[in-house]
């Protein structure tokens, strides 16, 4: 580090635009900055830019959000489990996507967020929310199936989920990379050089890298919809009407005639 | 490693890249137009009667894909196309083959028997043909994402197989335990993929290859490009300098544990899809509850290319994490060899004995999956090229055994009692069972012998006695309720049997071919086994060093 530090010092100097640039690039990467937030406090070239106050309370800002609804988006998701009646559940699961899209606005993921607003919001849970009102079912006896399964669901989310977050937070907890040049990695150089959209990013990949596992993304779709065509339909109890356009045109058109 | 990035010059870029993957095109494209020709034109005026030749096409279009890939001018070649997400290597191809042969073999065997089983819809073979395509497209994909989506193209496909006789009950719960179960299975496979995404920063399974493992002087890996990226100054002393300390800290400083549960996450969800034998409680039911040939299709075509994709996972990618999947497969090899030997005691419902045999089959392959070394992914192939035969005459059987009814009521579930005299009401067919039971069970004059002896020998390999030990007597528990089944057939003491209809032709000409092989092959195995050893020997030379 230090035959590095004065040279990237006078770097930053001479174009200061740069540091703007790099806290842009940060921001994206949130999670990873917390952990590394002390690391980046000890750098001494940042303590020295005048920014600096202006990016630590940028920061701050953004971390508060993001705990702020990722406890919001955790208390919901409970709620979902817990809550007696499919109403409440239902409308608690709409207010995690949002959360959840909120901070995939945080986390500049534009296209992502709008994505689970019309899609799970706007789609899925309206259609469950019709289902529920349609079906009208009573679950008098929920609360005794949730005490026969919550201590085995407790059980389970310790021994599996429990590591996996000590292990998240031990990954992340130390920059291993701090006695090397490669203290700063995260930072995405290409971003510096040419900026795109979200949208546009995702259509580019799409279409470019991803073409054969797109067609494929087709094709699972279409094995989808001729299963649930073939396994909803019912051929015999049917009476197949065929169009008839000029009959139906027609200002004496009767549906049963047909 | 030994394979390649594909270079093209710019005008080629569409043409050789797409023909990386001309047997999947081929077999999607022809599902598109049988799609289009059933539902638009055929299906108004002939829809029953057009079953068995659609079923015989189906075969045909998969015949032609095993041409294809058997004059594949890329085999040797190596490549890797499409941005690295698909591998051409001898092993995707050779199992790419064997999948289609297989697969084409299964439409041949079951053309007749839709009708028989009143599966009269022409979905029914799309969605068949769809969950081959998935199936091949496994085999050669060489990044979580593809081989994510060729996964979900072949489960999303059973869930409907499964399902398929809207009309029966048990069918339908089949199909629900079954997606239940296989979106489980997904989600961890998502969740997996992505902390190894997260650790890593790739999903391809060459970069993880060339990052896990210290090879920094052969090619252009991902981490000299990294390097070359991050490093724009031209000192050459700094970049070696920071090179051996970027190569260094990859497994050594950064904590592998979380690589482990990523890595651990995936081999599980891939368990699940196995139905090995923590996980196996899904198989009993779907194998009942469903169609007999969903079940044929379940339990014989779609094991090989999960295990292809274990193989490039674990034998290329996380080579150096050897000892957390080991262990894992390991003990689920162990257990599932256990499970499937004695859960099939008490069994007297045919399909569910061959679920836990099927179960117990697995954790053979499984235990020499584990060994850690090629000569175990050589025995895991030919023991599972052999399970594949045998699999295809036990269930081509099962299908044969139609029972003669005076009333209408059709009667799915066949039972071990359906079985009792078979010997005097069509005795070619009761001598067909009994030999496939027998090479099953692993008896010396038939292939099921070598294959069992093979996986032993790779087991020795670890020069640990228990567990080999522990497997062979599972094994013998397991002969029990195959050989029970030729007791059934032979020497039940009952004076009133069941009739059975009578065999076409075409069936016989197919089974005995089924059964020749089974005992051809133990005479001159070498044919299988050179198939074997190569394709072994070319994608995994670099691996045979380690």
């Amino acid at each position: 580090m230090p035959e590095i530090a004065p040279e990237l010092k006078r770097i930053l100097k001479k174009y200061p635009k740069i540091l703007l640039e790099l806290r842009e690039s940060f921001d994206s990467f949130l999670i990873v900055l917390y952990f590394d937030w002390l690391d980046f406090k000890e750098l001494s070239i940042f303590k020295s830019s005048s920014l600096f106050f202006m990016d630590t309370f940028i920061m701050v800002g953004a971390n508060v959000l993001f705990y702020f609804f990722s406890i919001f988006l955790v208390i919901s998701a409970a709620i979902v489990v817990f809550s007696q009646h499919p109403i409440f559940s239902l409308l608690f699961l709409v207010l995690s996507f949002l959360t959840s899209s909120f901070i995939l606005f945080l986390l500049e993921c534009e296209f992502l967020a709008l994505l689970f607003v019309l899609v799970y919001v706007g789609a899925i849970a309206v259609l469950f929310l019709f289902a529920i009102m349609m079906l009208e079912f009573k679950l008098h006896n929920l609360a005794k199936t949730l005490t026969k399964y919550i201590p085995a669901g407790i059980f389970f989310g310790i021994f599996s989920f429990f590591p996996l977050f000590q292990q998240v937070s031990n990954q992340f907890r130390t920059n291993f990379h701090s006695d090397s040049f490669y203290f700063n990695k995260y930072t995405n150089w290409l971003d510096l050089i040419d900026a795109t959209t979200d949208v546009v990013v995702y259509g580019q990949i799409l279409y470019s890298y991803f073409v054969l596992q797109f067609l494929f993304a087709g094709l699972i779709l279409l094995v989808v919809l001729i299963g649930v065509v073939y396994l909803t339909n019912n051929w015999n109890n049917q009476k197949v009407t065929d169009q008839a356009i000029f009959k139906q045109l027609s200002r004496t058109f009767k549906l049963n005639k047909l | 490693m030994l394979l390649k990035p594909f270079n093209t010059s710019l005008y080629s870029v569409v043409f050789l890249q797409s023909f990386t993957v001309f047997p999947e095109h081929f077999i999607a494209i022809s599902a598109a137009y049988i799609l289009i020709v059933a539902s638009l034109i055929v299906y108004k005026n002939y829809s029953i009667t057009i079953e068995k030749a659609l079923g015989e096409c189906l075969g045909l279009i998969l015949a032609m894909t095993c041409y294809l890939i058997s004059n594949d001018e890329l085999l040797g070649l190596n490549i890797l196309s499409l941005h690295n997400a698909i591998v051409n290597d001898y092993l995707g191809l050779f199992t790419k083959f064997t999948v289609c042969f297989f697969s084409s073999t299964y439409f041949f065997l079951t053309a007749e028997s839709f009708k028989e089983q009143r599966l009269t819809a022409f979905e029914y073979l799309l969605v068949l043909l769809f969950a081959v395509l998935g199936l091949i497209l496994l085999c050669s994909s060489n990044d979580l994402l593809t081989a994510y989506l060729a996964i979900e193209l072949t489960s999303l496909a059973s869930y409907i197989l499964a399902s398929f006789r809207k009309t029966s009950n048990y069918s339908i719960e089949a199909g629900i335990k079954y997606f239940i179960t296989g979106a489980v299975s997904s989600a961890f496979f998502l969740l997996g993929s992505s902390i190894l995404y997260a650790v890593s920063g790739s999903i391809h399974v060459v970069d993880l290859w060339d990052l896990f493992t210290d090879s920094c002087e052969t090619g252009l890996g991902l981490t000299n490009q990294f390097s070359l990226l991050i490093n724009n100054s031209n000192n050459l002393a700094f970049r070696s300098e920071t090179q051996d300390v970027f190569f260094s800290s990859i497994l050594n400083q950064c904590n592998s544990n979380l690589l482990e549960i990523g890595l651990t996450f995936v081999l599980f969800s891939l368990f699940i899809k196995l139905a090995l034998a923590p996980f196996h409680f899904w198989s009993l039911d779907v194998y009942e509850g469903s169609p007999t040939s969903s079940t044929f299709f379940f339990a014989v075509l779609t094991k090989l290319s999960l295990f292809v994709f274990l193989t490039r996972l674990c034998y290329t990618a996380f080579f150096p994490l050897i000892d957390c999947w080991q262990f894992y497969s390991l003990w689920v090899g162990v257990f599932s060899v256990f499970v499937g030997s004695f859960g099939g005691l008490k069994q007297r419902k045919l399909k569910t004995l061959l679920a836990y045999s099927s179960t117990s089959h697995m954790g053979y392959s499984l235990l020499a999956f584990s060994s850690g070394h090629v000569l175990g992914i050589r025995m895991l192939l030919f023991y599972l090229i052999i399970y594949m035969i045998a699999g295809a005459c036990t269930w081509f059987i099962i299908l044969l055994l139609r029972v003669k009814r005076q009333k209408v009521i059709f009667k799915y579930t066949k039972e071990l009692g359906d079985l009792v005299l078979l010997n005097k009401s069509n005795a070619g067919l009761a001598l067909s069972l009994a030999v496939t039971m027998f090479s099953i069970a692993g008896l010396p004059p038939l292939i099921g012998f070598f294959a069992k002896m093979g996986i032993f020998l790779s087991l020795l390999q670890f020069k640990t006695y228990t567990i080999p030990l522990l497997v062979i007597l599972c094994s013998v528990v397991s002969t029990f309720y195959y050989i029970r089944i030729v007791k059934v057939l032979y020497f039940e003491n009952l004076l009133v049997g069941k009739l059975y209809h009578p065999l076409s032709t075409n069936k016989t000409i197919i089974l005995s071919f089924l059964l020749l092989s089974l005992v051809l092959l133990f005479i001159n195995p070498n044919f299988l086994f050179l198939l074997v050893f190569e394709v072994v020997i070319e994608s995994f030379s670099v691996t045979d060093e380690l």
